[in-house]
């Protein structure tokens, strides 16, 4: 659906990407991961068109970018801060953002009611928007962004800014859409987010991709499951945690202070073996079983603090 | 296939709304009410024949008819002056009667003057807020993230700014067929009175969009709306004041000639002067009007290739 070869981008002195790779299925939440600054958001503005990069191949659909008017038809971008007229009402800049769509009389009427009444903004939508919250301007960026039934929609930090009664709701509309075949980008930092919501992700970082895939494949390579072992001292840590790196069902051990961290594949086969030798070696105070996050396949790959 | 037209209407009047919100209403307040008073005290001069027919006395003076309208305004008063002289001192008050040409200058260097530069200036200032301001509040994402081509968001931009300062043309246009009809018309021949209205009206027009054009890019080329606003201020206050120094040119022959030709060349960078000389001599019209129109389109496509190629900021 989206396809971005070796993107590069310069603002000035700053190299925003620097060959960046990035491959969007059709009908997936493909989420964009990076650390601040990594080409996140110039990567939504390439493919919004909103800037051109100074090389590389994007294609939508297998329509070159530098086809705007075709390409923006299938888009719709909402980005991080929407800054909207805030003058006019959510219903009047509905209005005009359907025109500039070629959009028109009551069919526009009655598209732009349904979608305020989806979106949940019935109460305000006739009111100047300079009286909006950031959530309710969120919503009508994502109103005027599905106004023209797009097939593609680029969300820049969906849920930045938005409190934590409106980030559910936003996160089942952009399921729901999901659901109705659209296809979503999500930008975010915020790797519980993508978590949840994304099938794949592109992690990049310094402007360029480090890693791209299936989350559920991420997490096989990272390892699926993780196995937390407390115990006395941070001297018997260290021991452990070089001991059990030598078993072969052990993808990654990490330690901090009197916690070792095992990650593994196979939770059946593996946690009896890991067990009975961390047991043999020392007194284990406490284990714990957790999930392989995001953040585990970020830090495994781009190997750094994000944030 | 998105429909081209209606969302180029639809730029056209959004941008045209916030036009009359910016200050236009008070710029044409101002106009109306400067323009309107100098044409009025232009109305109320008594006018006679061409001067060359009222002279009774020659005058030896270096001063060449036609150059300046000044000039022959000074010519008029001298001759004036020593022609009334004699009943003046034996207590006589003189009826003043304004030849028809000198009229006409007076015309051209005070109602036009001010009226083409209100023009300019609000037609610099309503193009230098179209981009300038969508980039500053950062909502020119919803134009450019939209199917209309870049191309046709700063065309639209520039029509609207044309139709807020149409009315100012036609009430200059308006003004000028008045003041002739009333004033000028029984001494000047029918042919050269149209002349002089349709190229009052070529004038403004081509000066509104030389001026229209300038004001579109910077405002392509400022970040913020204010800025944009300040330095399309500047441009307009600069041939203003150029257009009036070459009104006043007559005061430095104390100087040299010398001087006067180097003022006279400076003065004619703004195309305020221009309008003025090819509208006083009527000479250099076609030409004057050609080198602003081509000035103006030059802009507009330079703005235009530079607002295509820029980067869109949310």
């Amino acid at each position: 659906m989206i396809v971005a070869n070796d993107l590069t981008k310069r603002f000035g002195k700053v190299e925003a990407l620097k060959g960046l790779d990035l491959h969007l299925k059709k009908g997936s939440i493909h989420g964009l991961i990076g650390p601040n600054g990594a080409g996140k958001s110039t990567t939504i503005k390439i493919l919004s068109t909103l800037i051109h990069p100074d090389s590389g191949d994007v294609t939508v659909n297998d329509i070159p970018i530098k086809r705007g008017v075709k390409v923006r038809s299938m888009i719709g971008v909402v980005p991080e801060t929407p800054r909207l007229h805030e003058n006019k009402s959510a219903r009047s800049e509905l209005m005009y953002h359907g025109r500039l769509y070629g959009m028109g009389g009551k069919e526009l009427s009655s598209q732009i009611s349904d979608i305020i009444y989806s979106l949940h903004l019935e109460d305000v939508a006739d009111r100047p928007m300079r009286g909006y919250s950031t959530g309710m301007k969120k919503r009508v960026a994502v109103a005027l962004a599905l106004l023209h039934d797009p097939e593609i929609l680029l969300l820049d930090e969906p849920m930045s800014g938005l409190d934590p009664t409106i980030r559910k709701q936003f996160k089942d509309i952009i399921l729901e859409l999901n659901l109705k075949g659209k296809t979503i980008l999500v930008s975010d930092h915020d790797l519980y987010t993508v978590d949840e919501l994304c099938d794949s992700v592109t992690i990049i970082q310094d402007g360029k991709t480090v890693v791209e895939d299936t989350i559920d494949s991420l997490r096989h390579k990272t390892g699926n499951i993780a196995i937390e072992l407390k115990v006395s001292d941070m001297m018997a840590a260290e021991k452990l945690s070089y001991d059990l790196s030598s078993l072969d069902c052990v993808i990654d051990v990490s330690q901090n202070r009197e916690l070792v961290i095992v990650k593994i594949r196979e939770p059946e086969t593996d946690i009896p073996v890991i067990i009975r030798m961390a047991s043999e070696q020392t007194a284990i105070l406490e284990a714990r079983q957790t999930k392989i996050t995001l953040e585990d396949i970020f830090m495994k790959f781009a190997g750094g603090y994000h944030g | 296939m998105v429909n081209l037209l209606s969302g180029m209407m639809a730029i056209a009047l959004d941008e045209f709304k916030f036009a009359i919100k910016r200050k236009t209403i008070t710029s044409y307040i101002f106009f109306g009410i400067v323009f309107g008073l100098t044409l009025y005290g232009t109305y109320t001069q008594q006018y006679g024949p061409l001067q060359g027919e009222m002279q009774e006395l020659p005058i030896n003076m270096d001063l060449k008819k036609g150059t300046a309208p000044l000039i022959d305004v000074a010519i008029f008063m001298i001759t004036f002056s020593l022609s009334t002289l004699q009943p003046a001192v034996a207590g006589v008050s003189p009826d003043i009667v304004l030849p028809v040409d000198i009229g006409i200058a007076l015309f051209i260097i005070a109602p036009l003057l001010i009226g083409i530069t209100s023009l300019s200036k609000l037609a610099a200032r309503l193009g230098a807020s179209t981009i300038a301001r969508e980039r500053e509040v950062k909502t020119m994402y919803l134009l450019a993230a939209s199917p209309q081509p870049r191309v046709f968001i700063y065309l639209s931009k520039f029509k609207a700014t044309i139709a807020a300062f149409l009315p100012m043309i036609i009430l200059i246009f308006a003004g000028t067929v008045w003041i002739i009809d009333a004033s000028f018309m029984p001494y000047i021949e029918t042919g050269q009175a149209s002349v002089l209205k349709s190229h009052v009206l070529i004038a403004s027009t081509v000066t509104a969009f030389f001026f229209a054009s300038l004001g579109m890019l910077i405002s392509t080329i400022t970040r913020n709306e204010e800025g944009a606003v300040n330095r399309s201020g500047w441009t307009t206050r600069i041939a203003a004041a150029l257009a009036t120094l070459w009104v006043f040119l007559p005061v430095f022959y104390v100087a040299g000639e010398n001087t006067v030709s180097v003022i006279e060349s400076l003065t004619k960078v703004s195309p305020i002067t221009l309008d003025m000389i090819a509208l006083y001599s009527g000479t250099m019209f076609n030409q004057y009007m050609l080198i602003q129109g081509v000035a103006g389109l030059v802009f507009l496509i330079v703005g235009l290739a530079t607002f295509v190629q820029q980067d869109v900021e949310y």
